[in-house]
């Protein structure tokens, strides 16, 4: 909590500023650097993982709804013969011989009549296989052989119900819930800092005043705002966490304002006062650069609290709309197959658990680190 | 005391009054109503429904009939749930919603305090990090994530108790709801025990204690004295939160409380509906506030001087 205060604790002195001395602090709280190392590591999966990975997340594979996850490629052996029995069926033919041959398959199909070789295409169309070519047309037309490429594909994570990469879904689900937690967290900074610092400053009535105003917000109930801007805002859900944001300004306002009420009566605020600065200037360069300590801390346990309220609105199905997705919306997904298909839920549960896992780790971690009395 | 009781007791008049006009303004001019179906109504019927509901009169007369019904204790009918009034589907739900929260209070609670405190006495060690992880997890795995698995571990896997439903409160039944009820709440107290306990533990007359050569115990109980009073202060918004159900929780175990009742309502239109779950819920934070600032006061005697 020293952020600029000058002589924060004279009888600790250490070399470097109180930031540096915070730093080397969080440095030495294991758990918060692994946090924080972990947060960076799942901003990037999800700023540049959805590239990284070959499949679009909106790419259906028919051939593969909720396929297991597995290290190794499909398909699998046991795979590809019901695979060409449907393509043969469509293309009203019977298979004759199926013969695999690592990377590629032979097929035999025969038939009543002559058989349109531009049914082939139907091999193409299938997840399993690439394009066909015809190795010979015998018996009139009627009996043809094809050679096949087989596509191997990796579903580290599986895929849902509608046979999409579930990898590929968690990733830019990340992207999506991570986004709506920064912003959603920003917006409540901007708002909650100036609103309590203002307020605590101003002091008096003005304080009154605006401090009555944030309790009767708090009992309003939060789910009942939320709803009221999902049908106002329509489904927009940029526009939606802006505004989630400016209801979860309310802690922040009251934390702030406590410590500006602290502040003000500080010889450095006194100081400015006496030779001239405006309130405004005050506020921006001797208070709310001394509330930062007590920020950082709040905003990482804010963006938890956002993500998980995004997850909850998901659930409902007022989040995110498909084919856009959230980890809220693949739990959601996941726990009403968990019967069937428990990898629904694991993957993007782990996901959402162990980031606002570390992000209060590291909350925790700065709280200890900023508070200068842990010297 | 009594002063202090009364003046806070008529502050919460004016909140209250702002929180219903808030949002019997804001729900009213959502777009939609409450006839809008699939299937357009006769405009016909829709009239006549529009007047038996007086629906078809001005916004501000609607407001001051609502408020006039308000004071006499009349939440008017439901328009979703037709042949109920809103004081009749509250008054079903919220005893299931209030014995679930209040044995989910009592548990998170009981076991928080315990667990931070716990925690405090061995800062930084085993005990101290196991309840630091636990306590993150159970704020972090969201209850619709928890519900789900502890229903295929105890009721499907196990056989221990039934999947869902009320069964007229019987205890098996409550056991998994107010399980996944409590369980951010226990992680929310054990970590607030811990942080005020910690600092307990620095202060002056417990080291003197500690000189004297009381027990470990003995210094504990002293140090939880003083520690519990952040605890008392969450106990209010944590009553309020508990008490007026959950929409996850009565979802996946099926019970009839009346958390499901603040969604359903919102987006059926039923105006009343989400009226008497507003007021009903400002209700309880204000006074579980209230209760919590009078037990403040008679904890620390300093609050009431001021």
């Amino acid at each position: 909590m020293s952020g600029h205060s000058p002589a924060a604790s004279p009888a600790h002195k250490q070399p470097g500023s109180p930031r540096q001395r915070a730093w080397a602090r969080l440095k030495r709280h294991k758990a918060a650097m692994a946090s924080l190392v972990f947060l960076c590591v799942m901003t990037l999966a999800a700023i540049i993982g959805p590239a990284l990975q070959p499949h679009d997340f909106t790419r259906v594979f028919t051939d593969y709804v909720r396929t297991p996850p597995s290290l190794t490629a499909y398909p699998r052996p046991d795979q590809i013969g019901p695979a060409i029995d449907r393509i043969a069926a469509r293309m009203r033919t019977k298979v004759e011989r199926v013969w695999v041959s690592g990377e590629r398959v032979e097929v035999t199909l025969t038939a009543e009549r002559a058989i349109d070789r531009r049914l082939t295409a139907l091999f193409e169309r299938s997840d399993l296989f690439a394009a066909a070519e015809a190795i010979e047309l015998s018996d009139g037309g009627r009996r043809l052989s094809v050679s096949v490429p087989i596509i191997k594909r990796y579903f580290f994570f599986g895929t849902d119900g509608n046979g999409r990469d579930l990898l590929a879904r968690t990733l830019i689900a990340g992207r999506v819930s991570l986004l709506i937690g920064c912003l959603a967290t920003a917006v409540a900074l901007l708002i909650g800092v100036a609103y309590g610092a203002i307020a605590g400053y101003a002091g008096g009535l003005v304080d009154g005043v605006m401090m009555r105003i944030v309790d009767i917000l708090y009992a309003l109930p939060f789910i009942f705002f939320v709803i009221m801007l999902v049908v106002v805002l329509g489904r927009n859900v940029v526009l939606m966490f802006l505004a989630v944001g400016a209801i979860e300004w309310l802690d922040m306002a009251r934390i702030v304002r406590g410590q500006t009420l602290s502040l003000k009566r500080r010889e450095f605020v006194i100081a400015a006062n006496a030779l001239g600065v405006r309130p405004a200037g005050v506020i921006a360069q001797h208070i709310i650069p001394n509330t930062f300590g007590v920020i950082i801390v709040y905003m990482t346990l804010l963006v938890p609290k956002v993500i998980l309220g995004e997850s909850f609105l998901s659930f409902l199905g007022l989040g995110v709309q498909e084919p856009m997705t959230s980890w809220g919306v693949l739990i959601a997904e996941g726990a009403r197959n968990i019967e069937g298909a428990t990898w629904l839920l694991v993957f993007p549960a782990l996901f959402l658990v162990s980031t606002l896992f570390a992000l209060n780790f590291l909350g925790d971690g700065l709280r200890d680190a900023l508070d200068p009395r842990s010297e | 005391m009594i002063g202090y009781v009364t003046r806070r007791l008529a502050a919460c008049v004016p909140t209250l009054f702002v929180v219903v006009t808030l949002s019997f303004f804001l729900i009213r001019l959502a777009p939609g109503g409450p006839f809008d179906l699939e299937r357009p109504l006769d405009p016909q019927v829709l009239a006549n429904l529009r007047r038996i509901y007086q629906l078809d009169q001005p916004l501000i007369v609607q407001y001051g009939n609502y408020l006039a019904s308000l004071l006499r204790g009349d939440f008017g009918p439901s328009f979703s749930v037709r042949d109920f009034t809103v004081a009749e589907l509250l008054g079903h739900g919220l005893p299931v919603s209030i014995l679930l929260g209040t044995l989910a209070l009592v548990l998170s609670f009981g076991l928080g305090v315990v667990l931070g405190t716990l925690a405090a006495l061995r800062q930084n060690r085993t005990m101290d990090h196991a309840v630091m992880v636990g306590a993150t997890l159970g704020l972090t795995i969201p209850n619709f994530v928890i519900g789900p698995l502890l229903q295929i571990l105890l009721a499907l896997t196990l056989h221990w108790l039934p999947v869902a439903g009320f069964d007229n409160g019987n205890i098996r039944n409550l056991i998994m709801p107010v399980i996944v009820l409590a369980l951010p709440q226990i992680a929310v107290v054990a970590r607030l025990t811990r942080a005020s306990m910690i600092e307990a533990l620095r202060a002056n007359h417990i080291r003197t204690l500690r000189a004297y050569g009381l027990s470990q115990t003995g210094v504990a109980l002293h140090a939880l004295r003083g520690a519990l009073l952040p605890v008392v202060s969450y106990l209010g918004p944590a009553a309020a939160s508990l008490l007026t159900g959950s929409l996850v929780v009565e979802t996946v175990f099926g019970l009839p409380g009346i958390g499901r009742y603040f969604v359903d309502a919102a987006l059926n239109r039923d105006y009343t509906l989400v009226m008497g779950t507003v007021v009903l819920i400002a209700v309880f934070v204000l006074v579980f506030n209230l209760i919590v600032d009078i037990l403040y006061a008679l904890l620390d005697p300093r609050v009431q001087e001021s």
